[in-house]
């Protein structure tokens, strides 16, 4: 069996691979030092993880103990972000280099032609 | 001014941008439109404008009140001889909401449900969104990427070098913001992007070609020049006006616009710090991203191409900045936010202090007041302490109260003249001569005046009522030559005649011996 995480998620897999088991709180603090995570951001990703089935949880003190190797992981797709709310617009909300829409081939040549031409 | 008016004078302006914008966007540097938009975002957002003679509903007002100046002349011709009957007449409408906007009030509720719910499900998506995004972006890893590293380098370096000089302090106070920054990666994310205002962060994506360290170069420059500008906080903005004027189709089509143009802008700056060849070089790079993006998506790929082909135009086409460039810039701008960004200058200086809602408020009302017939069967009524007018349809207006300053022009209850525009005594008129010898009929009404007439119109006064029409004759707001006395063997009657032509009457009743003095004391002075 082979479960898609996120890098996110692989962080938080990490640390469980690294050091055994932890509760949420060490997690967190461990994050912190590491990647700069506020509490509430490693709590997110680690419900996450017990969502997709990588992370059991038990009492007490939210210990975390991972339930699948590295060895079983892979790297999800990036998906697209908002996109069924605002038609996959991202771009109209923050900041972003390039818009939400693909190009395609052809349209990308036409593009490239079109700098030369203007040179 | 009205959530309406603003969207609508709004919408003029960003109509007027959208025609510069669609001649200009390649020639012009487009700190252009960015200063546009902002204008258009304040006329959006401000409940109140800027009051300029040159602005265009300026225009339009003096062509509107030179309307009104005919109808009322038009009016006046009506009734010739009780010509100044008319004039509290129409003060009684004027300051009072007119029926048209009675009836907008009464009928609001519906209208005004449909608009918040509009807004609260637009506010809703946004911040969904928003929350859910910020969240993603939030797992995202700090890079060690050496390009990256590099180019953090030389941004601190940069700031070193800052010179300390008066003009810089709010470059400075910027780029100061701007060393918080700190650059992450996620695999969340497809295109590269900035968030966060106070400590702005830039995310790259996971997904592109980590070895190309130009484009790299390029983005990390292209997003700076994001943090520089605020444009986190600006696209809020855009949102906020777009909520609430969710109802103006030209606010979709300016917070489309304006997104890109903040992009443009952004494009403009990279390309302008470096040599001429930047724009081909910075170009190829954004398509070389669209390239490497679209391998992992090759699900759908429709797309909005006149974006894109705009963008790369744009950034083929920039240009050192001439002087001749700027000063049509700077012209533009200048000619557009007062023409069309400003509100109609108000007549006199008392005007002046008005907002403009009141102002417009006046627009209003004057247009619907209709010119009375002989039909329309106006009558006067007094009652306490302020002249009502009634028309035919049982709307009743009042007239507000003046009072004789000092100076013995009218005033107002705040003590601020009275407006002058109608009803203006003349220095003639404003000197009563009660004197009911110089009446030459002196007679009793005929039955069938009596009968004609209201019944409220011949009661009998209360000595208060009484003093209040006194006064009234006195302050010029009822014509002493529309007043007659009549004296009967009942009395004396006080003969008021209204714009038709219509006699009211009313007499003094039930007064003790010392108050009826007061009438007497008038008639001898």
């Amino acid at each position: 069996m082979s479960i898609k995480l996120f890098d996110s998620e692989l962080k938080v897999m990490d640390v469980l691979w690294r050091e055994g088991d932890r509760t949420a709180k060490q997690i967190s603090d461990i994050l912190k030092g590491e990647i700069g995570w506020n509490m509430n951001t490693t709590y997110t990703v680690i419900k996450k993880c017990i969502a997709k089935g990588a992370i059991q949880r038990s009492e007490p003190n939210f210990m975390c103990s991972a339930r699948i190797a590295k060895e079983e992981v892979q790297a999800a797709e990036a998906e697209e972000l908002i996109g069924k709310l605002f038609g996959g617009s991202p771009d109209l909300l923050f900041a972003s280099l390039l818009g939400s829409k693909k190009l395609s081939d052809e349209q990308i040549a036409r593009l490239r032609q079109m700098i030369t031409d203007l040179k | 001014m009205s959530l309406l008016h603003q969207s609508i004078a709004g919408g003029v302006l960003i109509a007027v941008i959208l025609v510069i914008r669609s001649f200009t966007i390649y020639r012009l540097p487009k700190a252009v439109f960015k200063v546009l938009w902002i204008v258009a975002a304040a006329r959006l957002l401000l409940p109140f404008s800027i009051p300029s003679r040159f602005s265009l509903y300026s225009f339009i007002r003096k062509l509107a009140d030179s309307d009104t100046e005919k109808l009322v002349s038009s009016v006046s011709q009506n009734n010739t001889g009780i010509k100044p009957q008319y004039a509290p007449l129409l003060q009684g409408i004027f300051p009072a909401v007119s029926g048209s906007a009675a009836k907008e009030e009464s009928f609001l509720s519906l209208p005004q449900i449909c608009y918040l719910a509009g807004l609260c499900l637009l506010a809703a998506c946004f911040l969904v969104s928003y929350i859910r995004c910020q969240q993603k972006f939030r797992e995202a890893i700090p890079t060690k990427h050496s390009a990256v590293q590099e180019w953090l380098k030389e941004i601190a370096a940069g700031l070193q070098k800052v010179p300390v000089s008066r003009r810089r302090i709010i470059d400075r106070c910027l780029k100061k913001r701007a060393s918080k920054i700190s650059v992450r990666v996620s695999d969340q994310i497809s295109a590269p992007l900035t968030y966060g205002t106070i400590f702005p962060v830039i995310l790259l994506p996971k997904r592109m070609d980590w070895n190309d360290g130009r484009t790299i170069q390029y983005i990390l420059d292209h997003e700076y020049n994001h943090i520089l500008h605020f444009d986190a906080l600006n696209k809020i903005i855009l949102a906020v006006i777009l909520c609430i004027h969710w109802f103006n189709p030209i606010v979709w089509v300016m917070y489309f616009l304006a997104n890109r143009d903040i992009e443009l802008y952004c494009d403009e700056a990279v390309v302008r710090k470096g040599k001429k060849e930047t724009r081909e070089s910075y170009a190829l790079a954004l398509l070389h991203m669209e390239e490497v993006r679209k391998l992992s998506f090759s699900l759908y790929s429709y797309f909005s191409k006149n974006k894109m082909e705009e963008r790369i135009v744009a950034i083929m086409k920039i240009k050192k900045n001439s002087i001749l460039s700027l000063t049509f810039a700077a012209a533009l701008v200048a000619g557009t936010t007062t023409l069309f960004a400003t509100s109609a200058l108000a007549e006199d200086s008392t005007e002046k202090k008005l907002s403009k809602q009141e102002s417009n408020q006046n627009e209003i009302t004057v247009s619907p007041t209709p010119a009375p017939t002989e039909k329309d069967n106006e009558k006067y009524k007094f009652e306490n302490d302020t002249e009502s007018y009634m028309l035919s349809n049982n709307q009743i207006y009042t007239a507000p109260r003046y009072v004789m300053g000092e100076d013995g022009l009218k005033r107002d209850s705040e003590g601020n003249p009275a407006d002058q525009t109608f009803a203006s005594p003349t220095e003639k008129d404003r000197t009563y001569d009660f004197e009911p010898g110089e009446e030459e009929e002196l007679r009793f009404p005929t039955h069938s005046e009596i009968e004609d007439l209201d019944v409220t119109a011949h009661n009998h006064w209360t000595e208060e009522k009484l003093k209040q029409v006194i006064e009234d004759i006195e302050s010029g707001k009822i014509k002493d030559s529309l007043v007659k006395v009549i004296n009967t063997d009942d009395g004396e009657y006080l003969e008021l005649t209204d714009q038709n032509g219509n006699k009211m009457y009313g007499t003094f009743i039930a007064c003790p011996e010392e108050e009826s003095d007061y009438y007497l004391k008038e008639q001898e002075n």
